[in-house]
């Protein structure tokens, strides 16, 4: 390199920017130019000064569960907001076929593991927070149910994405037996059974009156449970399934113990927050459900 | 070299293998202590740090679909997370309080006579980065985040990509937002 390094070059020869052959030629000219080996000092000087003004602490340390916990549960604020809109233009009742069409396109196995795994993060937040925050009253929160979530690796449905083909193959063949066999509330049924002791989080019954907001979450729930069931056998494939059952546990125990701390701390806005943010993960999940649940009722 | 010995460079190299989007979740687990050191780097508090991490992210959330390149990613949550960080120090300076509260305390401390030593080298320490961080709010863009950028540890095709700019521009973008910071910042610190 005969001519002058001007300064862009010499900043990326300083980075290690340069091609292999452009830095041997860059450090031949500065070896044998002195403007040029001045203007680099120079220049390494001024970087070192910005670097120390400005390097990342190494000795701070990043508060990765703390943030994961408070990112989780803002997604899910952010959710809230979007879905609570939505879920009121359409008016709970499901009705709009064509967002739900809309719906199913999006189903991609990215967006599916997405969300699924931002569930796991929610729920454990939720639960996290709750039993934080009771304070002085042993949990009955089961901590075996704490390792499982805790242990739920971001849940990727498992060949998701070919379900919209699989539906339609079904459909097509004319295969679909009618009504055949109900896995889908056969299994709820089992799920149900297995909870026997449990307060089912249907709360109308029951308890302390329903927190504000909780009501159209519920409403809306049993409306997506009702689709769902409508879809019967082909909503879902059974490793699908699997997922959406494991996830719809954490999401209901997380429900279960938020809204007993809500409950007792009615006054008490994080925890309502947490809750309806449960809430609403539940009806994502089963909005997601439901879309496919449509789709398989519309083949027969 | 041999072709294996190629095809082993090849495959250290994450970005050229691993190009589809990442779920939230990947993203969160791959990135957040990049986007947390960023963020500290220029706010100086965890908790302020810890603000801009969930900013970034709830951005990224949002985002997520536009981004298709896994490649992107790092990039795309470096620079939204400098440029958070840099409104939450604008915002931050505006109200002028955390400034005002260090003076106070540094204050207290050396009250009784030549206080602890820690205290005031730790206040000088602050006074330091306060003035760095003003040279830099005087650093135009996109020299400024050119700077900022490389020093996250970003490669120029990296910066040229999350700024939209030429990646032949770069290093000279650098080189001049550098020569501006030290510019600005001598002249602050001249005044003390
Ligand atoms: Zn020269």
């Amino acid at each position: 390199m005969k001519r002058c390094l001007d300064e862009g070059l010499l900043q990326a020869y300083l980075d290690g920017e340069l091609s292999h052959e452009q830095m041997s030629e860059a450090a031949a000219h500065v070896a044998a130019c002195e403007a040029c080996a001045g203007a680099l000092a120079a220049a390494e000087g001024e970087t070192a000064f910005f670097a120390a003004a400005f390097a990342p602490d190494d000795a701070v340390s990043v508060p990765t569960e703390a943030l994961r916990s408070r990112i989780g549960a803002a997604v899910a604020q952010l959710e809230a907001g979007t879905e609570a809109n939505h879920a009121r233009t359409r008016g709970w009742n499901f009705g709009g076929f064509l967002a739900s069409l809309s719906g199913l396109l999006n189903f991609t196995p990215q967006s599916a593991a997405a969300f699924a795994g931002l569930l796991a993060v929610v729920a454990l937040a939720v639960i996290y927070f709750a039993v934080q925050r009771q304070t002085g009253k042993p949990s009955s929160f089961n901590r075996g149910e704490i390792a499982r979530a805790g242990n739920t690796p971001p849940v990727a449905i498992p060949g998701a994405g070919k379900q919209t083909d699989e539906v339609k193959n079904a459909n097509e063949d004319g295969t679909q037996p009618p009504k055949a066999g109900n896995v889908i509330s056969v299994s709820a049924r089992r799920s149900r059974g297995i909870r026997a002791e449990r307060k089912p989080v249907t709360l109308q019954t029951k308890g302390p009156e329903v927190l504000p907001g909780e009501k159209e979450y519920q409403t809306a729930i049993a409306s997506l449970e009702e689709t769902i069931k409508l879809g019967g056998d082909a909503t879902l494939r059974p490793a699908v399934r699997v997922e959406y059952e494991r996830d719809l546990a954490i999401l209901d125990s997380a429900i279960r113990e938020t809204r007993r701390v809500a409950a007792q701390n009615p006054k008490d806005k994080d925890v309502t927050g947490f809750l309806m943010s449960a809430y609403q993960s539940k009806v994502e999940l089963l909005t997601k459900v439901a879309d496919q649940a449509q789709v398989a009722a519309l083949g027969r | 070299m041999s072709e294996r010995a190629v095809e082993a460079l090849v495959d250290s190299v994450p970005e050229t293998v691993h190009t589809a989007a990442p779920s939230f979740d990947e993203a969160f687990t791959l990135h957040h202590r990049a986007v947390f050191r960023a963020a500290y780097s220029l706010v100086r508090d965890s908790g302020l740090a810890e603000d801009v991490t969930q900013e970034v992210f709830l951005k990224l959330y949002q985002h997520l679909g536009s981004l298709q390149n896994g490649e992107h990613v790092r990039p795309w949550l470096l620079r939204v997370a400098t440029n958070t960080a840099l409104n939450t120090i604008r915002s931050r300076s505006r109200t002028g309080t955390r400034e005002e509260e260090f003076v106070a305390a540094a204050t207290v401390g050396s009250g009784g006579g030549g206080g602890p030593v820690g205290v005031e080298a730790d206040y000088e320490r602050r006074t330091e980065i306060e003035e760095a961080r003003r040279a830099l709010e005087q650093v135009k863009e996109p020299m400024r985040s050119c700077l900022l950028l490389k020093q996250q540890g970003l490669s120029y095709r990296e910066i040229a990509r999350a700024l939209s700019l030429n990646e032949a521009n770069v290093g000279s973008l650098i080189a001049r937002g550098r020569k501006e910071f030290k510019r600005v910042y001598g002249k602050i610190g001249g005044r003390r």
